[in-house]
């Protein structure tokens, strides 16, 4: 007999953990239509955003913790146009493999130099300990909400500038089909520079909202949680930003149920089952459609 | 013998595991350079090969303090080493075959994932299931063949070489079979899948066989490893070893055979020398106080003083050897261009 | 504190003759990078007196690391550099986690080493020749969590009757659960639930969850800081009401500081107790100033003291060598180890007052900071414990446990 509501606690941390990952998914998904490789970097962008904002936090204690990460987010993003200049644009025509292989150098990296400034001790961000809130019959502390609220209006954001900007219009074109768009007069390299500002910030939020729910968190945390990562986006299709916050769920669900129903001594395999299942069977993904 | 001590010492270890890191390369090679299947979970089949020979070769469980394993075979040594080793090998191609039947259809990317991510569900399954493995606490008990009869000195010497005849023995098998037709058409699977397929080849046959090899090959390693240290624990099997292998493979030239063990040296070499930075440094100080010593000083006074910080840097290093060679000489120091630029093309 | 700048173990101005290498063989990076943080500065510190004073038979002192990466592989192949490169004279480490990996080294290259951190139970019926130990085995300090959970009058809380353990699925953790488990029931309490759990995950929901249900009045667990962070805030939101046991990896500042004080109020923890004599006449204080400020720490960390006593015991070992045969090699230096603490000598707590004393022919009794220092045939030592109770931003003494009292 199934406990509904155990059920429905279990499901509400997978909605919670699910909407960091949506963010981290829609992120990786954005910049692998515009580059067309798997960036095994993009992990480390969660990391940088958190610390970012540790860092600030510590150096500027009256800085309110908001505008901390929004200059955090900003940072990163253009991280990420500078390690995609510096790493990536100048092999783009040698095709997804030796992107690949990069990516995976540029984040040992990006993964070590953090370390190596901030030490691998772990840390936290000065968010309030709650007890939860009964709301129809789950418990959710007010961060979680919070949370929860953050990653679904930068999702909006993101789905507002794909839908209603010129960029949005420009980043689906170039996605369909770099060349061709090219041809049509698009300065695509203009173009690779603002997704990947969209695609690591988002990554920064991403890992800062990791830390807010899960911390302590170590500066290594990001590699980890890639797979992760890479689950939802499969799951939802590579390069199609919707599919991916649908991915996420589904994700997020599957490790909390697991985790509660199983064992939870296994709590990410079982996202990792999902994805190997998911490229064996199906490999574009649940979602119809182009995106 | 008196001839194993200081320095010969230390690069009798540093060697052996050399030997160790290049049959894994060799293993690696097998199935990125001359087939062209990218797999990012290599340390699993290390790791399967390593159990094994421990689950073969341990005290029963009863006669171990605070064992929570349950079978340990007790395979007498030394005439049960080939035993163990068989059995590792043989546990590494079981592996690769059991993930290979699936994932090696996907598209190279999609298998880098799909391997990343089933060495990580291989690893929990380590960690978890101690009835197997002992968990955290390892199989600390792996009996190293002839050590008492031998002793320490001689010995270590004694395992390099068997360690080396291991790797010589592997590296003139596989070169074999890279020279002979089967050779030829893993390359020609690795160019095109379309093409072999149209000239009637059962590529997803071929590229199982590859893959269950060079998982194999890293079964073997694992033996070999387990026997030299004594020790299996579930953190030495953590994805660090897979990307290190790849660096080697990278480093030495994929596709090429003799680049995947001079890569693996190479890389292993680089990473024991940077114990030495701090010895280094010290010298230098001390032989020029005056002005290298001082300009050392200054130098160093401004960085981070944890000691997570030197082996930071050991690692962003290696992530550069990955950046730089494959902008700049992806064949690597031995490989050939010819080669590696067909790698580069697909669909 | 710079990089580099403890590297020499000391001014390196003076000494013509070689220098006397002792190896510092622990985890300098990963996760228990930590440990490498806590002991070389103790090692290089006392290092330093030593040189300032004209070093050993002339020799300053030279002190080197050994990084383990607690991983089997680096450390043999630190301890070959440590034993074979670098041919030290004497070894500080290695940790638990790498124990099994290089004893055989120790053993056969007859090196004395003293390990200032390994509590693994595993030890207990090993060493004593070449390998000793300055801290005591995770036997003795389970024994005296469950002996102060079951005893109001030394925990200041309540005598519990019902405990769970919950423990990380790490050989340091796990090797506490069977001395409390056992010596609770022994002590008359029980066991109600055993929860062992995965080390690192993000969160702990279900494990908490099943914690509560078992609802015992008091819960031992045993994990890394970050690990036990998660789990007590999580079963502070899930509504736990029972009390926690913490072991010495929590029983610090570090760790009060990252948590709020309504999760943690009231948590008992244990530390090894500084020794009542090294308290009454001033040491402890002496060395917690010492420390703190050579290594620009806010408390005394974890094995600080436990490694000042090691290396005390290996340079006054070295001492005694020296004096005695005029050289300092290994086989003597290891059984002079067990010398330099017997109990029958004159009682001598730091190496200036000990190697007077050794050089005018005197035998000597280290007593450290530790505890009294006797070494069993195992090469293991006993040592109170301080029971102590989180309140606040600071932990309180509670009580404490002797060894007489287990």
């Amino acid at each position: 007999m199934v406990d509904l509501s155990g059920l429905a606690q279990a499901l509400t941390f997978g909605l919670i953990e699910a909407s960091v990952i949506a963010l981290g998914a829609v992120g990786l998904t954005l910049s692998y239509g515009v580059t067309r490789f798997i960036n095994f970097a993009y992990g480390e962008f969660l990391a940088w955003g958190a610390f970012t904002v540790v860092f600030l936090v510590a150096i500027a204690p009256a800085l309110p913790l908001p505008l901390a990460v929004a200059v955090a987010v900003v940072a990163v993003g253009f991280m990420g146009v500078a390690v995609s200049g510096a790493f990536f644009e100048p092999i783009a025509d040698r095709g997804g493999l030796p992107l690949l292989i990069t990516s995976i150098g540029v984040a040992f990296v990006l993964r070590y130099l953090l370390v190596a400034i901030a030490s691998t001790d772990a840390r936290s961000l000065p968010v309030p300990l709650q007890r939860p809130v009964e709301w129809m019959g789950v418990g959710l502390t007010p961060v979680q909400a919070v949370v929860i609220g953050v990653a679904a209006l930068a999702m909006l954001a993101i789905h507002g500038v794909l839908q209603y900007t010129t960029l949005g219009t420009v980043m689906r074109a170039t996605s369909g089909n770099r060349e061709l768009a090219t041809v049509a007069g698009i300065d695509t390299e203009a173009v690779v520079r603002r997704t990947w500002v969209i695609s690591a910030g988002a990554a920064a939020l991403a890992g800062v909202l990791y830390t807010v729910l899960y911390a302590p968190v170590r500066p290594t945390f990001g590699f980890g949680y890639l797979i992760i990562i890479f689950a939802a986006t499969l799951l939802g299709g590579i390069g199609r930003p919707y599919g991916a916050m649908l991915g996420a769920v589904l994700i997020g669900v599957t490790i909390s149920v697991g985790s509660a129903y199983l064992s939870p001594a296994y709590d990410q395999a079982y996202a990792f089952i999902v994805l190997v299942v998911v490229l064996l069977v199906r490999p574009e993904g649940i979602r119809r459609g182009t995106f | 013998m008196a001839i194993v001590t200081g320095w010969v010492a230390f690069v009798v270890t540093v060697a052996t595991i050399a030997c160790i890191y290049g049959l894994l390369t060799i293993g690696l090679n097998l199935q990125f350079g001359f087939t062209g299947l990218l797999n990012f979970g290599h340390v699993a089949f290390f790791a399967a090969g390593a159990y094994t020979a421990a689950i073969v070769s341990m005290p029963p469980p009863g006669t171990v303090p605070g064992a929570r394993y349950m079978i340990g075979l007790a395979v007498p040594m030394p005439a049960g080493l080939l035993l163990t080793l068989a059995a590792a090998t043989l546990m590494g191609g079981v592996l690769a075959a059991l993930i290979g039947v699936s994932a090696i259809r996907l598209e190279s990317h999609y298998l880098a994932i799909a391997t990343f991510a089933l060495a990580g569900i291989f690893y929990d399954v380590l960690v978890n299931e101690r009835w197997l493995t002992n968990g955290t606490f390892g199989m600390t008990q792996v009996p190293k063949p002839l050590r008492a009869t031998l002793g320490a000195d001689a010995w270590a010497l004694a395992y390099l070489l068997f360690a080396a005849a291991t790797l010589a023995v592997v590296y003139l098998l596989v070169g074999r079979l890279l020279e002979a037709p089967f050779g030829r058409v893993l390359r020609g699977v690795r160019e095109s899948t379309a093409a072999a397929e149209m000239l009637g080849k059962d590529t997803d046959r071929i590229k199982l066989v590859a893959f269950s090899l060079g998982g194999a090959i890293a079964g073997l390693a694992g033996g070999v490893y387990a026997h030299y240290i004594g020790s299996v624990v579930t953190g030495q099997f953590v994805a660090g070893v897979t990307f290190t292998v790849w660096a080697a493979l990278l480093l030495g030239g994929v596709a090429s055979h003799r680049g995947a063990v001079v890569g693996a040296f190479i890389l292993v070499a680089f990473q024991q020398s940077t114990r030495f930075i701090t010895t280094a440094y010290d010298a230098a100080v001390a032989a020029f106080p005056d002005t290298l010593g001082v300009v050392l000083t200054a130098l160093a006074a401004p960085l981070p003083g944890h000691p997570a910080f030197l082996p930071s840097v050991r690692f962003m290093i290696i992530g550069l050897l990955f950046i730089l060679v494959i902008r700049f000489r992806p064949a690597g120091v031995l490989g050939d261009p010819q080669e590696v630029t067909v790698m580069g093309s697909e669909e | 504190m710079g990089l580099l700048a403890g590297c020499t173990g000391g001014d390196g101005g003076e000494g013509s003759a070689d220098p006397l290498t002792v190896g510092v063989l622990v985890p300098f990076s990963g996760d228990y990078a930590w440990v490498g943080a806590n002991v070389l500065p103790v090692v290089q510190m006392v290092a330093e007196e030593v040189n300032a004073a004209g070093g050993i038979g002339g020799r300053q002192l030279r002190v080197v690391q050994g990084d383990t990466e607690a991983l089997p592989d680096a450390s043999l192949s630190a301890t070959q550099q440590l034993i074979s490169v670098e041919e030290v004279a004497g070894i500080i480490g290695p940790t638990s986690l790498t124990y099994s990996a290089v004893a055989d080294l120790f053993v056969e290259n007859g090196v004395p080493t003293v390990t200032p951190t390994a509590g693994t139970t595993t030890l207990d019926t090993q060493g004593g020749e070449y390998v000793y130990r300055t801290v005591p085995s995770d036997s003795i300090g389970g024994r005296a969590i469950a002996a102060a959970a079951r005893e109001e009058r030394i925990n200041g809380i309540g005598s519990f009757g019902s405990m769970a353990l919950m423990v990380g699925q790490r050989e340091v953790y796990q090797s506490f659960k069977e001395p409390i488990g056992s010596s609770f029931t022994e002590f008359g309490g029980t066991v109600v639930s055993e929860l062992d759990f995965r080390t690192g995950k993000a969160s702990y929901e279900s494990e908490v969850q099943a914690l509560t249900d078992a609802a015992p009045e008091i819960t031992a667990l045993v994990a890394s800081i970050e690990d036990s962070v998660k789990i007590m805030e999580a079963a502070y939101q899930a509504g736990y009401e029972g009390s926690w046991f913490l072991t010495q990896d929590q029983t610090n500042v570090d760790f009060l500081s990252q948590s709020e004080a309504v999760v943690t109020d009231g948590a008992l923890g244990i530390q090894e107790a500084p020794y009542e004599a090294a308290q009454a006449d001033g040491r402890a204080a002496a060395f917690d100033e010492a420390i703190q400020a050579y290594a620009g720490w806010e408390e005394t960390r974890l094995f600080a003291t436990n490694a000042y006593d090691a290396a005390n015991l290996l340079f006054l070992a070295m001492h005694k060598g020296q004096v005695d045969d005029g050289a300092v090699d290994r086989a003597s230096t290891a059984a002079n180890v067990r010398a330099v603490a017997a109990p029958d000598g004159t009682v001598v707590t730091d190496f200036d007052s000990g190697a007077a004393a050794i050089s005018e022919g005197t035998a000597v009794d280290y007593r450290g900071l530790v505890g009294p220092i006797d070494f069993n045939e195992f090469g293991d030592i006993a040592a109170p414990f301080s029971i102590r109770r989180a309140d606040g931003d600071s932990w309180v003494e509670a009580g404490r446990v002797r060894p007489a009292d287990l």
